[in-house]
């Protein structure tokens, strides 16, 4: 059974960067750079989504903390998962929510390189113990978000046939791996949750994770360019997703 | 993940939180945006 637990796990870490990598150059082979930056005209929709990842969102881990007490190792964690924003999950969500991948990914931008500026300087402040390598987390964000984007947008112009030949392969792959990450995840790591299942931890994450959302939806309110776009393209109006 | 496991891989217990917390708000994020888009498509016709 622990060899099971063990296989799916590996399984699940395998595949991860497998995901992020095939998401963001799938990201890379159906955007522009035009695409991406049209967005950030929009700056006020920016600033209410930093302003929700990087202070409500803390700002609710905290008291969610104050009233319910962990051990010390899963606060660290709680703490630090309530901090960083920009998953590339983020792209995934945007596409199942019918909205357009630009936006997603814009968004995922802003939210990377703000994550690389923000957590070095604020997570010492709240844990004075630890020190933060930040060019380590630069560089690794980098490598894994941003370079596939590149790669692919370089791909798309310079090799235009061979980006409409892979691109629906590339999206397919990336759908596929997320699903065999999550199950290799949850169950390689059932033991561990069975572990820390009665300190509320998990149940703790659980409620941030539906706060934060309900307050990201009603914060992120509705995008116009995204709108345009999606009518221009006959696609079904949705309601603006809420932050990663 | 990647800021847990660069600065407390020692500590098995961050890396596992933020793993589990990160996969279960993924799988609700999963359900909640499916919903959202399955509720406009009602909504249109």
């Amino acid at each position: 059974m622990q060899n099971f637990l063990n296989i799916m796990g590996g399984i699940g870490n395998f595949f991860l960067p497998i995901f992020i990598l095939l998401t963001m150059f799938n990201v890379g082979l159906t955007q522009t750079i035009q695409d991406l930056t049209e967005y950030l005209k929009d700056w006020k929709f920016y600033l209410r989504m930093l302003l929700t990842n990087f202070v409500v969102a803390p700002l609710v881990m905290y008291l969610l903390l104050q009233l319910f007490s962990v051990s010390p190792e899963l606060e660290i964690g709680l703490i630090i998962f309530s901090m960083a924003a920009g998953a590339p999950f983020l792209i995934k969500l945007t596409q199942y929510t019918e909205h357009d991948i630009a936006l997603g990914a814009s968004l995922l931008l802003v939210l990377v390189l703000a994550t690389c500026l923000y957590v070095p300087i604020v997570l010492p402040l709240l844990m004075p113990e630890i020190s933060v390598d930040d060019l380590q987390i630069f560089f690794t964000l980098v490598r894994q978000l941003i370079f596939p984007i590149i790669l692919g947008m370089l791909l798309d112009k310079f090799a235009p046939k061979i980006t409409d030949a892979i691109q629906p392969w590339v999206a397919k792959l990336g759908g596929i791996t997320l699903y065999i990450v999550i199950i290799g995840i949850l169950v390689g790591e059932a033991e561990g949750v069975i572990q820390i299942f009665g300190e509320g931890a998990i149940l703790l994450s659980v409620v941030f994770v539906l706060i934060v959302m309900a307050i990201g939806f009603f914060m992120g309110g509705k995008n116009d360019i995204d709108h345009l776009r999606m009518s221009e393209r006959s696609a079904p109006d949705s309601a603006t997703l809420p932050p990663a | 993940m990647i800021i847990a496991s660069a600065n407390f891989g020692h500590i098995p217990e961050v890396l596992l939180i933020i793993t589990i917390a990160n996969t279960l708000g993924i799988v609700m994020l999963i359900f909640i945006a499916k919903y959202l888009s399955q509720d406009n498509h009602t909504e249109r016709f």
